[in-house]
């Protein structure tokens, strides 16, 4: 466990995960999830429907912002609860960094968990992800 | 002018969708996201876990818990205008995590239908349980038709 219940504070704040993307990771991601909608793999497509080129799947976004908590944790599998509103696309040379801070820590029936508040921003301090929620078990 | 979905969709179910997990399928997932866990990486960190194998990352309930979402797209009653529909929030509820062999059915509905502003909100609800009947995910996307269905 790379971090334990008696050491987290309210306020603190996880180590933030940057990522920069490339258009191969959206190809990538495509093959991984199956989503092959073509405003994540043709950039002429998304250009053509009014989206200045691809973005990135949403939930690969997601995925990234689960991957930046559960380094924290240790554990993939300590992740309870866990949602985000996806408020603008990433696109193919954003750098997105996701973030988290810790809003409340509790014990109950020998259950040790954590909640935090979870976003997602870009280089220009746009947020990719918002009003992003996680629980985690301790 | 505001076209709205019938709210008498609320509750409509859809088929259920059976997915097997995939040793190597959740670890490509995970590799794809940059996620080199050894729980979900190393077959002998996992066999010494809690878990008594490996893991998938949490984020790979994207693929078998919402799979089941292309029959509303396609539902040919509710209509929904897939040129505008955009996927608002997700929200997952991990009950036990899955591993390499596990068969998950995942049975969606539409849990709730609003409208919000110039646009149209549905709540899409999906239930996924392994080969035992044991709740392993909840998933819950909310879908936004831009200006209206």
């Amino acid at each position: 466990m790379a971090v334990s219940f008696e050491d987290v504070n309210i306020g603190d704040e996880i180590p933030p995960l940057s990522v920069s993307l490339e258009q191969m990771m959206l190809w990538i991601y495509a093959g991984a999830s199956g989503d092959f909608n073509l405003i994540h793999v043709d950039k002429e497509f998304g250009e053509k429907v009014g989206l200045g080129g691809t973005i990135a799947h949403g939930l690969s976004n997601m995925a990234r912002m689960g991957r930046c908590i559960t380094d924290w944790v240790g554990d993939p599998g300590k992740l309870k609860q866990f949602k985000v509103r996806f408020s603008a696309p990433a696109k193919p040379g954003d750098t997105v960094t996701f973030k988290g801070k810790v809003t409340d820590k509790k014990e109950e029936d020998g259950k040790k968990s954590v909640t935090l508040e979870v976003w997602a921003e870009n280089q220009d301090g746009a947020q990719i992800l918002s009003k992003g929620m996680a629980a985690v078990e301790l | 002018m505001l076209r709205v979905i019938d709210h008498k969709f609320i509750g409509r179910e859809y088929e259920p969708t059976v997915y097997e997990i995939g040793r190597e399928k959740m670890r490509e997932y995970a590799r794809a996201v940059g996620d080199e866990s050894p729980l979900i990486m190393d077959n002998e960190v996992g066999r010494a876990s809690e878990y008594v194998d490996c893991i998938a990352p949490p984020a790979f309930a994207s693929v078998y818990n919402l799979m089941g979402a292309a029959q509303l797209f396609f539902d040919p009653e509710v209509k929904l205008n897939m040129a505008m529909l955009v996927h608002g929030e997700q929200e997952f509820e991990f009950h036990k995590p899955v591993k390499p062999g596990d068969v998950i059915t995942t049975k969606g509905r539409i849990v709730d239908i609003m409208e919000k502003g110039n646009n149209d909100l549905l709540v899409y609800e999906a239930r996924s349980v392994n080969r035992d009947g044991e709740l392993v995910t909840v998933g819950r996307a909310t879908f936004v038709i831009r200006g209206g269905n």
